[in-house]
């Protein structure tokens, strides 16, 4: 069972921009919760490095990152009073919650939303107005 | 379902029972809302609006009366108080629903439309009050319990047809009912005394209060109660809102009919209480399209949006043009809501910290807003701040840089697209100060090239806020280049440790390396894994030290301890600002203006027109030729800083232009600006006038001008 | 109730005829106050005004009716104190009554840069005759009690500017008291007739294109407001403009009583009662350009919640319509007027979200310029070719909103 926390934690995490086809083509370390962020980039949670999928591809260990691991009612609490768009049934999804860019990874047992480090206190805050 | 109870009505305790809308209560305690005129359930007739607990033009009759509800009468024509105090700040609840397809109204048509696709139903009957339907589409709905955003693919507009009420003298008299209504009061057990249904439109009603009478044709019906029949008009106005959107009338709410006979007397705009006699007056003058009628007559603009008059308004420009106009304009909102409802679940645009935030706040720093980040403007003593910065070492925040990793084949060719200079000539392990110019040669933003060992690949700092928009003129600007870029401003913490003492601090927490001006290596420091750039924006040796977010509060508490002896204490943004201002470097955004041209702000020996074809390249090249109107120039005086803002006035007293950035220089003993002067005769005069001090125009830098402080 | 169903103003239409003097494109205020200008000072009254659909029908009739004239340069405070001082005349002028009522403008600030922003723009007004005055937290209090001066926590006010003169009008009526007028001295206008080309001759503009049939011109006038670049085009003439969306709302009406024009530059709304008793609120334009007029819930919503974090006085207020105008974005937020190369095509254009309060010197300014052959001073320095000539008139105090 994962330990939910509402408040957020700085994660571990390597983000990779590279040529859309060399990142469908990658493989990841097995323990990595992988975001596509978009056709040219790919958040990596969990890991602390990871292998270029091409020669001039950008791999950053990222530490701007809070995640907050919720469980999946709190999850879609969350979604149904701050998020405009539908909560993916499983995997990765992104938009805005409670008006602050953010990454979720939903699991059959626990979401991560995962937001920029600088507005997670923000996040935090809101958070706690529309989970009450 | 709420019990039976009292509520309030001005000051009548009324009784209810469980199920009444308050309207029900009302007229079963022989009150009614508004003093009279007809009343429906759709919640259109104006007539029954009141005050409930402190939200004025509620309908009573798509309200269900609660316990203690304070509900005060609002006279039709006489607009309610603002409220004289605040009302509490309640949370209202927001619900997002995601659909393929959502009908509004559960009558018949609603039901089968429903049934057929199996989608859900909002009816104003059970609660849910549609606000609007918006791009999304996006259908808003209020109930008590809260908001719902209902967000679908399509939207099946189901909303039937509404009751005509009936135009003619009288019609603004207690009594009058529309059959729905008749119905629902008759099952509450209401008594309406003796009533007539009427099913073709009256001549008239009489009576004083309440009506007495009512004259169809050529006959008159004593009664107590008018059950008004007389044909309906379909209840159009969401599937006119959503026009343009995937939104689709079915059922009566989609029908074209008739409109109806018109009248010749009688109030027609309930709301804003027109009259048939003042529609046929604005005709007259001319105001002869249902635009211009509506307007001039005021009828259809009050809070039934028009619901009751259309018909009415388009069979009276039938009558004279012998054409259907279409209805007016359908606009949000169809159903009510306050102002706490509609911002429900809203925030304030996000103000992005760094990490170092809290460790600002705990120094004391007063916090204010720039750029989108929260920013330490200063911490006690800004003399003090810059004091430290000239004399011995400072490390400030700059963590809110815009930051880019930019690398691939095309990222030399890319980046010579974006700004004014020679990429080619920024060796490995150097950087240049560089300008962004838009498509008109006007300044977008400035920052630092810096390339990353020997090949393809940059590290790019714009102005702090000036990270998002850069990011997406980055982007479309080379989308068809072989290059990648990724954001990291969130991500990259940098610190500026800047002082005469500044290599003295950074030796003691393990960076002792030589590192010329314009300079950057990678090396730990203190422990954490930094990219060293050295660089001067307070005209003193500095080095920014860009290094993981996370690790921001701890190589600041190193560089703090390792430098107590040294005098180090950190600079706000205040401080910043007026060091630089003594370098003469300008903040893009506080110094430049829209139409800042490089060579406007002084600045075209940051333009290389032999670098390529750059953004701007052409403007620049065709302004470049003609005289120069403004720049924006150094100026120093003897007395104390203008504030920023104030007029620069030429020694001949016409107006010059103004200064936007100044302070007391205290290492040079005088006052130093940056203003925008006007040229005269194409010359930029020596001496102005600002706040009546004479101001002299200084070369830039006005401190070390040779730059020997900064390089050490 | 301070409004009641028209009983003073007149309008007659009329076909067009084959030939006039001035053709102006465009029956917003600007078209129109132009066609009003040239009738009564000018004595032309050979003249022809077009719309595409009724009179005021664009942003004439959608605006927020803001008259003010603190703005950012000189030339900038000259015309458009010129223009409201044109205002206050305006009803006695034309005999109508237009709601015209000075209200104070009331301008907060939140944050240093906003403060350094609302002081910039104080000193060149009072240097230019647009009276302002600075008010510390405590005089915002009371100049408008009903702001929460901590602005829920979040927005502390630090300043604020008051420009006295601030005025608001009812739009409709502008438009129609300038429309009666020039009817009166002849002017013809035609509703419902769009120019849906122009006529070239010799590289001249020499008449419009309608549905209804041609119409020649000595000189064509585009007053187009948001389909500006649209006509232009038409002409050959590409101006630097873009169009945005802005959008506004209304409460329903209350007992008079909120005095003030209540502005905000860094939560970005203001506010005003109406003559009617409605609150009237406006934000700034969609940053997306766009010719869509329809309105979304992001304004509705994040312009409530501004509103009340400034005046919560408000939160209970229900909200009776909103709706949508295109807006004519110039490049250095000023307006352009008058030639533009093209030989008998002349613009006003750029008024984007500030345009209402410039219809009597605007249009003061067009009808002398088409009468005399030459731009008159005021609005001299609003030329096109300024664009050209490297002479952009950047002004912030106007950028933004009303
Ligand atoms: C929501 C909003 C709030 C605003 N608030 C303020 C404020 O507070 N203060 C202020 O000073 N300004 C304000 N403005 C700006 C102001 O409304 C405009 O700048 C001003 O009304 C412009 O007038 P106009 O005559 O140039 O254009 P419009 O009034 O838009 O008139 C243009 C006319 O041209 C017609 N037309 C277009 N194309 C054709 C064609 N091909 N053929 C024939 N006719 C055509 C249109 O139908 C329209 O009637 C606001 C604008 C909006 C949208």
């Amino acid at each position: 069972m994962a330990e939910f926390v509402v408040a957020g934690e700085l994660v571990a995490a390597v983000r990779v921009v590279a040529v859309p086809e060399a990142l469908d083509a990658a493989t990841w370390p097995a323990d990595a919760t992988e975001m596509r962020l978009a056709p040219d980039e790919v958040l990596l949670l969990d890991v602390l490095d990871a292998t270029a999928p091409e020669p001039h591809a950008i791999v950053f260990p990222d530490t701007g990152w809070v995640r907050f691991t919720l469980s999946p009612d709190v999850g879609a609490q969350l979604f149904e009073g701050a998020a405009t768009w539908p909560p993916p049934s499983l995997g990765f999804g992104q938009g805005a919650i409670a008006g602050i860019p953010a990454k979720v990874f939903v699991e059959a047992d626990c979401w991560s939303v995962v937001v920029p480090a600088g507005l997670a206190s923000d996040f935090e805050d809101r958070l706690g107005g529309v989970l009450t | 379902m709420s019990g039976s109870g009292e509520f309030t009505f001005d000051a009548v305790a009324v009784p209810f029972v469980p199920g009444d809308h308050l309207l029900t209560a009302l007229l079963r305690a022989g009150l009614h809302p508004t003093g009279g005129g007809t009343l429906c359930v759709e919640g259109h007739s104006p007539h029954c609006v009141a005050e409930v607990d402190g939200v004025a033009y509620v309908h009573t009759c798509q309200t269900l009366a609660r316990e203690g509800m304070l509900v005060r009468a609002q006279a039709i024509g006489d607009a309610p108080m603002l409220p004289s105090t605040d009302p509490l700040a309640q949370p209202v609840a927001v619900r997002n629903a995601h659909h393929d397809v959502v009908v509004i109204g559960g009558g018949e048509a609603g039901r089968g439309a429903a049934a057929s696709i199996g989608a859900p139903i909002v009816d104003a009957g059970d609660g849910g009050e549609v606000v609007g339907i918006f791009p999304g589409p996006m259908v808003a709905v209020r109930a008590d319990a809260g908001m719902v955003h209902t967000h679908v693919e399509r939207v099946v507009v189901a909303t039937g047809v509404l009751p005509l009420l009936p135009v003619c003298p009288g019609n603004d008299l207690a009594g009058l009912y529309t059959p729905k209504l008749a119905e629902r009061l008759q099952a509450a057990g209401v008594d309406l005394g003796r009533t007539v249904t009427i099913t073709e439109p009256p001549q008239r009603f009489e009576g004083a209060d309440r009506v007495q009478a009512v004259v169809v044709g050529d006959e008159r019906f004593e009664c107590d109660a008018v059950i008004v029949d007389i044909g309906t008009t379909p209840n159009d106005i969401l599937a006119r809102m959503g026009a343009g959107l995937a939104v689709d009338a079915v059922g009566g709410a989609s029908e074209i009919t008739a409109p109806p006979p018109c009248p010749t007397e009688g109030t027609v705009c309930p709301c804003n209480e027109t009259t048939m006699a003042e529609l046929a007056e604005c005709w007259d003058r001319g105001f002869t399209s249902m635009e211009l009628l509506k307007r001039a007559s005021l009828a259809g603009t009050g809070v039934c949006q028009g619901a009751v008059c259309s018909p009415y308004l388009q069979s009276f420009i039938a009558d004279r043009t012998g054409s259907l106009e279409a209805r007016f304009t359908a606009r949000p909102v169809a159903r009510q809501a306050t102002l706490s409802e509609l911002a429900a679940g809203r925030h304030h645009p996000a103000i992005a910290r760094t990490t170092l935030h809290a460790v600002h706040e705990a120094a004391g720093a007063t916090m204010d807003r720039f750029g989108g980040w929260w920013r330490p403007w200063v911490y006690s003593d800004v003399d003090a701040e810059c004091a430290a910065v000239r004399s011995a070492v400072s490390i400030g925040d700059v963590g809110t840089l815009g930051k880019f990793i930019v690398s691939g084949p095309d990222a030399e060719a890319a980046l010579q697209r974006l700004v004014p200079t020679d990429v080619s000539t920024i060796g490995p392990g150097r950087s240049r100060y560089v300008l962004m110019l838009d498509e008109r040669g006007y300044v977008l933003d400035d920052g630092m090239i810096m390339r990353e060992g020997e090949g393809e690949r940059f590290f790019v700092t714009v102005t702090s806020g000036g990270a998002s928009v850069a990011e997406m003129w980055v982007r479309d600007w080379t989308a068809d280049l072989d290059v990648r870029w990724m954001n990291v401003t969130m991500s990259v913490g940098a610190i500026n440790v800047t002082g005469p003492r500044a290599s003295e601090l950074l030796a003691r927490v393990g960076f002792d390396q030589p590192l010329a001006m314009l300079r950057h290596v990678e090396a730990d420091i203190a422990d954490v894994p930094c990219r060293v750039v050295r660089l001067s924006f307070t005209g003193e040796v500095s080095f920014e030290l860009h290094h993981p977010c996370a690790r921001s509060a701890e190589l600041w508490r190193s560089l703090l301890d390792a430098g107590a002896d040294l005098g180090v204490v950190p600079h706000g943004l205040d401080a910043l600002s007026r060091l630089r201002l003594e370098k003469g470097h300008i903040i893009v955004g506080q110094d430049s203006d829209y139409d800042s041209t490089p060579r406007r702000l002084g600045h075209d020996w940051m333009v290389d027109l032999d670098s390529g074809d750059f953004i701007g390249r052409h403007a620049i090249e065709r302004t470049g030729r003609l005289p120069l109107d403004k720049q924006l120039v150094g100026l120093e005086g003897d007395g104390p800083p203008p504030f920023e803002g104030a007029v620069v006035w030429s020694m001949d007293g016409t107006y010059a232009g103004y200064v936007t950035s100044a302070a007391w220089s205290v290492t040079l003993g005088r006052s130093v600006m940056l203003a925008w002067v006007r040229t005269v005769d194409g010359m930029l005069p020596d001496e102005v006038r600002v706040e009546g001090m004479v101001a002299r125009r200084a070369e830039l830098p006005f401190y070390d001008p040779e730059g020997v402080r900064a390089r050490g | 109730m301070n409004e009641h169903p028209e009983a003073e103003i007149t309008l007659r239409w009329n076909e067009p005829e084959a030939s006039y003097d001035v053709v102006i494109v465009g029956g917003g205020g600007h078209g129109l106050s132009t066609a009003y200008h040239l009738a009564t000072r000018h004595d032309i009254t050979r003249v022809l005004v077009l719309d595409a659909g009724y009179i005021g029908g664009g942003n004439s009739g959608r605006n927020t009716t803001v008259i003010r004239a603190n703005y950012g340069i000189p030339e900038a405070v000259r015309f458009y104190q010129h223009s409201l001082e044109r205002y206050r005349r305006l009803e006695e002028e034309t005999g109508r009554s237009m709601m015209h009522d000075r209200k104070g403008l009331l301008w907060m600030a939140h944050s240093e840069a906003g403060v350094r922003r609302e002081r910039a723009r104080a000193a060149v007004n009072q240097a230019f005759g647009a009276e302002t005055v600075y008010l510390e937290p405590d005089e915002i209090a009371t100049t408008c009690p009903e702001i929460d001066l901590a602005c829920g926590g979040g927005f502390p006010a630090v300043m604020g500017a008051s420009f006295h003169q601030g005025a608001t009008a009812r739009h409709d009526r502008v438009v129609w008291a300038l429309a009666e007028g020039a009817m009166r001295c002849g002017v013809h206008v035609a509703p419902h007739t769009a120019v849906t080309g122009l006529i070239h001759e010799h590289g001249r503009i020499v008449g419009v294109e309608t549905p209804a049939g041609r119409v020649a011109a000595g000189t064509v006038v585009s007053a187009v407001g948001g389909n500006a670049t649209l006509l232009a085009d038409m002409a050959g003439v590409r101006l630097p403009i873009k169009t945005h969306p802005l959008q506004a709302f209304v409460t329903n009406r209350y007992q008079r009583r909120f005095d003030p024009i209540v502005a905000s530059g860094d939560l970005g709304f203001y506010v005003s009662q109406t003559a009617r008793g409605q609150m009237l609120l406006g934000a700034e334009i969609d940053r997306q350009p766009s010719y869509s007029r329809g309105s979304t819930y992001e304004l509705l919503a994040s312009l409530s919640h501004r509103a009340i974090t400034v005046l919560p006085f408000m939160r209970n207020l229900r909200v009776l319509r909103q709706w949508t105008g295109s807006c004519d974005m110039s490049p250095d937020y000023s307006p352009i007027m008058g030639d533009t190369g093209v030989d008998g095509f002349l613009v006003t254009t750029g008024w984007g979200t500030w345009g209402f309060k410039a219809i009597p010197a605007g249009g003061e300014c067009m009808a002398e310029h088409i009468a005399t052959g030459v731009a008159p001073e005021l609005m001299a320095p609003f030329s096109l070719d300024r664009f050209e000539r490297d002479r952009t008139l950047a002004d912030r105090g106007s950028s933004g909103t009303h």
